[in-house]
């Protein structure tokens, strides 16, 4: 369905008055989202994963590589070229409250995606709305509301609304539960299951909490400053953790089976210092800085390479290390 | 021995036409040298239960009513000018938005100088000294330029660790730390723990660490409190608490963080009650899988079940 191949951004911004550095937000990165699949998509700030989701969205020109979109290349188009596509790729965002357009109500918020719709006239918009409000289990009312009436839940909600309205084949969805509290984000998740089987829609899911990757995501992509460093099935990702990275991830977040046993991760190599774009960074590893296993190795290029089967990772030393968390799901 | 009590503290705040009863009947304890954790969902009143013991209140709040007694002292009864002194002397708070409480045209050096300068009497290259050396026991590379950056030339994380060394240098009995983690990369907020926790440790400081994950607070807190609505509905010691949680709505957070085998993921159906009314009986009612009939009449208020451990529920024996 989305296939994405060497794709590159970089950007120039200013680091003081006279010096300009460049950033490669996105690195090379290659994967593809088959259609009814859900993709995991995990990182940082600075990792690239809402330059990618503009990318694939057409909201910014990528400069090298492609994506192709049900193997029709998208990423050279104008934007002209693009509309027709918009009612099959859409996108969540991260912040539910900056999303809407505070001066339209719920009811004109979810009419203005149908006008990208060519078979729907005035009255079957008007139904389709209350289809909408009753797909994301919203009572009829809420029609006309304003944003700013709506809790942070009930408003991502609508936000999911919208971006199914027109039936997207391929929907991004970027931290779309971080900025909700913890008790309402399954509400969300389990609603996106719920309507993906209905559907059959592609999801890339992007987000820092492996909470929720575990229950959305079949396969898991995780990125560092603009590159891919580890790529699996879930059960891979989370049971045998290949890279450094992904390992110091899983052991900042807290898991465990039930309220009775929450257990913290044990810390076997806790990520020291910041994400932070390395002045002077000449090839290598770009987690060297930090990592607690580095070493002379970690400074040639690293390649992403096929470690077991389906289980891609960029370091050298994956096997040497053996790691693995004490998850049990 | 407790440093600091609160009883029965009700809060309302009035805007336009409308009047929310944020704080219904709070209590609360924090040890001394304890750690404190508030846990709960946004609207719960975490955050105003702190302000109200600086009486950093918004605007439209009616003053609190009930007791908030800090080794001895009742703040409620202080006037404004004592209140001050309290302020960044005894009591220090740490929020979330760290570049938002910094003044964003001085250096993060310079603030750091000016308290300790204030507190200790210091002259400007000493404090400016002090400055350097506590920046770089809060793991911060390059102290010695950094005291030069602005906040604005400084991550998320950053600012966080500048407000942590300032909270240091102003040596309180009580911190502070309003959902410090929330909005940073999960593997800075690890280090942003940690770092809160032996500051706390170095000052013989109580700790309160208000939190929408239970992660954070298990990892920095001895004893735990869960607020819903205004209200206390369970608190104790953490590991009592977490083992056996009593209250069904501390079950259903609970709940939430865990993975489970289920392929759904746990939430709490429904949403938190509009503050503006007040229903009679338990809050949590509407969300509630337990519901007796008392429960619709009447107001749970905290019971102890245990040696360390209260709950406020009808439900439980």
């Amino acid at each position: 369905m989305l296939e994405l191949l060497n794709v590159t951004k970089r950007f120039t911004i200013r680091s003081s008055l006279l010096k300009h550095q460049e950033i490669v937000a996105v690195d090379r990165v290659c994967f593809s989202v088959a259609e009814g699949e859900t993709v995991g998509l995990v990182g940082e700030s600075g990792c690239g994963k809402s330059t990618i989701g503009r990318g694939i969205l057409h909201l910014l020109d990528i400069e090298g590589g492609s994506i192709r979109f049900g193997g029709r290349l998208i990423s050279g188009l104008n934007e002209g070229g693009f509309r027709s596509l918009r009612k099959d790729i859409q996108m969540v965002f991260q912040n539910p409250l900056a999303s809407f357009n505070p001066l339209f109500t719920i009811r004109q918020s979810l009419l203005d995606p149908l006008a990208l719709h060519p078979g729907l006239d005035g009255a079957a918009r008007e139904r389709r709305v209350l289809e909408l409000l009753e797909m994301v289990q919203l009572p009829r009312d809420f029609a006309g509301k304003k944003p700013h009436e709506l809790s942070g839940g009930q408003l991502q909600r609508i936000a999911v609304a919208r971006a199914l309205a027109c039936e997207p084949r391929f929907v991004f969805l970027d931290e779309p539960t971080s900025a909700l509290d913890m008790s309402i984000r399954g509400q969300i998740v389990n609603l996106l299951l719920d309507l993906q089987e209905q559907l059959k829609i592609s999801y890339l899911f992007v987000t820092h909490d492996l909470r929720v990757v575990h229950f959305v995501a079949r396969r898991v992509l995780v990125m560092y400053l603009g590159e891919i460093v580890e790529t699996g099935s879930r059960a891979a990702i989370f049971r045998t953790p290949l890279h450094p990275y992904t390992h110091g991830l899983l052991a900042a977040t807290l898991v465990g089976r039930s309220a009775r046993q929450l257990q913290r991760q044990i810390h076997l190599s806790p990520l020291k210092g910041e994400v932070l774009h390395a002045e002077g960074y000449a090839g290598g590893c770009k987690l060297f800085p930090r990592c607690a296993y580095a070493a002379a190795g970690c400074r040639e290029p690293q390649e992403l390479r096929e470690a077991r089967p389906g289980h891609q990772v960029r370091c050298w030393r994956a096997e040497e290390l053996g790691l693995e968390t004490t998850v049990a799901f | 021995m407790d440093l600091l009590t609160i009883s029965d503290l009700h809060l309302e705040i009035r805007r336009q036409q409308d009047t929310y009863r944020i704080l219904r009947g709070v209590d609360l304890a924090v040890r001394k040298d304890g750690a404190l954790g508030i846990v709960g969902e946004s609207g719960s009143g975490k955050t105003l239960t702190c302000l109200s013991i600086l009486r950093l209140l918004p605007r439209g709040s009616r003053f609190p009513s009930g007791r908030i007694v800090l080794d001895g002292v009742d703040l409620c009864a202080l006037e404004e000018r004592r209140l001050r002194e309290v302020r960044g002397r005894d009591v220090c708070m740490i929020f979330q938005d760290a570049r938002a409480s910094l003044n964003p045209v001085v250096t993060v050096g310079e603030q750091i100088a000016d308290i300790h300068a204030l507190r200790t009497g210091a002259s400007r290259a000493q404090a400016m000294a002090k400055a350097v050396d506590v920046l770089e026991a809060m793991g911060l590379p390059g102290a010695r330029q950094r005291i030069r950056s602005y906040p604005h030339e400084l991550s998320g994380g950053m600012c966080q660790r500048v407000l942590i060394a300032m909270a240091l240098v102003s040596r309180p009995r009580l911190l502070i730390a309003d959902e410090v983690t929330t909005g940073l990369d999960v593997t800075i907020q690890t280090q942003v723990i940690d770092l809160i926790r032996s500051v706390a440790a170095d000052l013989g400081a109580s700790l309160i660490v208000v939190s929408h994950d239970i992660a954070v607070v298990m990892e920095a807190c001895s004893d735990i409190a869960v607020m819903y609505c205004g209200m206390v509905l369970e608190q104790g010691n953490l590991e009592t608490v977490l083992a056996e949680p009593l209250s069904p709505y501390s079950r259903a957070l609970l709940d939430c963080f865990g993975l489970g085998s289920s392929p759904r993921m746990s939430c709490i159906p429904g949403t938190a009650p509009d503050l503006r009314f007040v229903e009679a009986g338990c809050p949590f009612v509407p969300r509630c899988a337990m519901v007796v009939e008392r429960c619709r009449r009447e107001v749970p208020r905290l019971r102890p079940v245990g040696p360390d451990h209260s709950v406020a529920c009808h439900c439980v024996p």
